[in-house]
């Protein structure tokens, strides 16, 4: 027990002193705030105070005059540009020498930059599915402010032609969109954002911390191996107290990591009053640390961090060199991988057949359970809640997972820690399992 | 003779259709120094690694004072690997330290036995340093001071002089000599013969994982007579090459090396030498180790004359 101790220290210490580990522990919540608030950031500050457009229009009339009017007198509410037009320039629709002379002056405008856009409405707008606009960029909140207030304009005056008399604004009113608030059943306004963004933010942490503390395990086998440490090693402590060692030193070091995020994490979230905060992110904090998934989330991270690092430790046993370990890390990277693919077919459908297949299977439990816990975010802790029953289980497969996994690769990795040269053919692997 | 202190009991083993070591027996007295002899690919090192329970043997046991070794028996062995090497981000006070305390040493003052360590090997001023800053030949020293630091009671050195220049041999031969004096056992094997020589109190010799050859040095050189010459003079070496008496010459830098045939007249050689040459330097010694490995070694182990280097051995 001592000597495993004595791996566990040396592993530990190892691993915590070096920079990398400091910067790991630190770059991690830097990069999640620098994510959450630079595309807002971003946006704020490009938007220019006007939009200069020339508006364009083939025998519309007082429609076009009405949504010029209308898109001017568009109030600017928050950072959201305003239009300017000049006189509208119109067209007739056999016109067609004229208005392509006058398109290519348009279009060279556009793309010097001296003008923002040109916004064209063609014959029969009333009856038209579209109107198109020439621009460069893409302010989508331009857009679709504007976008929607010419719907209005157009609808009244499709209702005109239905002999229905209605002013823009009234119908603007009248047609108001109706938003769906979804709450849980403790009565925690959810949504859509919300969520995927949490189980998002519960995958990539998991990812985050298995796949690189297990990649650091490999590289710590491998240099052990090629600097021919080894079979000191493994003349004073036997080989599978030298492998539980390392993982548990590595254990160690991770939980460390935890620990310092959650204190972080902790003092930023009491440190600040919650008043002080909008009442969105609130919602959201609350959401992300509901006590039932930040319990399941901790022992689907510390059984997959065991599981994965013996998958680890046990490759990196068996090959020489970093390059040799690239192909066995293939499949591994495309289990990590594969839960952000789903993400999306995911939060839709969270408790289809595969979603619950995959949130069963050991090697993407952590992160496949972990996200469908974090969208269901079950309050209470029910074992008629099937969500509970199949993490339950999905934590019981991948224990036993864990258990056979750690026999096999203790067999594997006594003799591959001493084989150097090439790497070992599949059957020979076998061979060692059997023999050891 | 002393008692039998490590013993190893006909032991074996192979890998796939190749015999590594082939029920091979020891005994190594206690507070001697043992050395190991064989041509690359003898079964050496697997003999090594079966002692030290790192591949298990299929055949054979090992013995310490007449009871099979354990999982205990680590702690009280130094084993210095032929394929070694040292964490390289470590400081080399924590490398030794490391190492000790996976042997479970345990020791109130780690700064002045890692001092005096150091200082005997003249690494003095390395201790805060990184081990990847030391040279090689340094490296291989301080490996020497991680092997036998936590006062083992027996010392299995493979390869032990791979990686050292004349002077650190030097230092880690009278360390060697320190720790025998202070009782432990020494089991080593190498490829320098001259060093060997000068080491050991006991010798075995293993081709294609067989014993060929085991005893007392002194004992064994007997054996092999007083037959070999070594000779000083101004003509050519071919001609010595091609006497009558003459088995078979080795070249030294100094002297040249002959082995006499069985039954041959010393005194017809020195004779016809002397006619044509002048002769500075006729002695009449036993064969050197080196001169014993490369005769033994090309010893069919399925022959007869085997059978007799054999029944040699048994007389010893």
């Amino acid at each position: 027990m001592s000597k495993m101790m004595t791996i566990i220290k040396r592993e530990y210490l190892e691993i915590v002193q070096k920079k990398s580990f400091l910067l790991g522990v630190l770059a991690a919540p830097v990069m999640m705030a620098i994510g959450l608030f630079l595309p807002a950031l971003i946006m704020e500050n490009t938007s220019a105070p006007t939009q200069e457009y020339v508006f364009v229009d083939f025998d519309n009339g007082a429609v076009a005059e009405n949504i010029k009017s209308d898109l001017l007198s568009l109030q600017t509410s928050d950072d959201v540009p305003q239009f300017s037009f000049g006189a509208i320039e119109s067209f007739s629709s056999d016109d067609e020498t004229n208005w392509s002379r006058r398109k290519d002056e348009l279009s060279v405008q556009v793309q010097n930059g001296d003008l923002d856009g040109v916004l064209i409405l063609y014959p029969d707008i009333v009856q038209a599915e579209s109107l198109i606009v020439i621009s460069k960029t893409f302010d989508i909140k331009v857009l679709r402010r504007a976008e929607r207030r010419i719907t209005t304009i157009i609808s009244a005056e499709r209702l005109k032609l239905a002999n229905i008399e209605l002013p823009a604004d009234s119908l603007a009113e009248l047609t108001s969109r109706v938003n769906i608030d979804v709450v849980s059943p403790a009565g925690n306004s959810k949504s859509f954002e919300s969520t995927f963004f949490g189980m998002m933010i519960y995958a990539m942490i998991m990812f985050m911390l298995i796949f690189n503390y297990g990649q650091v395990l490999m590289r710590s086998v491998i240099e052990e191996k090629t600097t021919r440490i080894m079979e000191v090693m493994v003349s004073s402590v036997s080989p599978f107290q030298l492998m539980l060692g390392k993982i548990i030193g590595l254990s160690a070091a991770a939980f460390t990591q935890i620990t310092i995020w959650g204190v972080l994490g902790a003092a930023v979230r009491f440190g600040f009053d919650s008043g002080s905060i909008n009442a969105e992110a609130n919602d959201f904090i609350n959401m992300l640390l509901n006590p039932i998934t930040v319990i399941f989330f901790l022992l689907f991270l510390a059984i997959g961090f065991f599981l994965y690092s013996t998958l680890f430790a046990g490759i990196g046993s068996m090959v020489n060199s970093d390059k040799e370990s690239q192909n066995f890390m293939m499949p591994i990277v495309m289990v990590f991988v594969a839960p952000f693919m789903l993400a999306p077919a995911m939060s839709s459908s969270a408790d289809s057949t595969w979603a619950v297949a995959l949130s069963l299977f050991p090697f993407t439990a952590p992160s496949i359970m972990t996200m469908r816990l974090s969208l269901a975010a079950p309050e209470t802790f029910s074992l008629a809640d099937p969500i509970i029953i199949q993490a339950i289980a999905s934590l019981v497969i991948m224990l036993a997972t864990t258990m056979g996994m750690t026999w096999l690769v203790a067999r594997i990795f006594r003799i591959g820690v001493l084989m150097y040269g090439k790497r070992p053919t599949l059957p020979e692997i076998f061979r060692w399992i059997r023999r050891a | 003779m002393s008692a039998v202190f490590l013993e190893l009991k006909n032991i074996s083993k192979s890998y796939g259709e190749k015999q590594a070591v082939k029920s091979f027996s020891l005994s190594v007295p206690k507070n001697s120094i043992y050395g190991m002899i064989g041509p690359n690919g003898a079964g050496k090192t697997t003999t090594i690694r079966m002692i030290m329970d790192i591949i298990a043997p299929d055949t054979g046991q090992v013995l310490l004072n007449g009871v099979e070794v354990d999982e205990k028996f680590k702690n009280r062995v130094g084993y210095l690997p032929e394929e070694r090497g040292l964490h390289k981000k470590m400081k080399i006070k924590d490398v030794i330290r490391f190492l000790a305390e996976l042997k479970e040493y345990k020791t109130d003052d780690w700064d002045a036995e890692i001092d005096s360590w150091l200082s005997k090997m003249s690494l003095a001023d390395c201790r805060d340093k990184k081990v990847e800053e030391l040279s090689k030949g340094m490296q291989q020293k301080l490996q020497f001071i991680t092997t036998v630091f936590h006062k083992p009671d027996i010392v299995i050195l493979d390869e032990l002089f791979s990686g050292l220049d004349p002077l650190n041999m030097e230092l880690v031969k009278n360390s060697i000599f320190d720790l025998r004096n202070e009782g432990a056992t020494i089991l080593f094997s190498t490829h320098v013969m001259e060093q060997a020589e000068k080491m050991c109190d006991h010798i075995v010799m293993i081709n294609d994982g067989q014993k060929m050859l085991d005893g007392e040095l002194s004992e064994v050189k007997a054996r092999f007579g007083k037959n070999t010459v070594h000779l000083v003079f101004d003509g050519d070496s071919q001609f010595v090459e091609s006497h009558a008496t003459v088995e078979h010459i080795v070249k030294f830098p100094q002297y040249l090396e002959a082995k006499l045939k069985d039954g041959a007249d010393h005194m017809l050689l020195l004779k016809d030498l002397a006619a044509n040459n002048s002769v500075t330097k006729f002695e009449l010694v036993e064969p050197s180790l080196y001169n014993i490995f490369i005769e033994t070694a090309s010893i069919d182990p399925n022959s007869d004359q085997f059978k007799e280097l054999k029944e040699g051995t048994l007389n010893v």
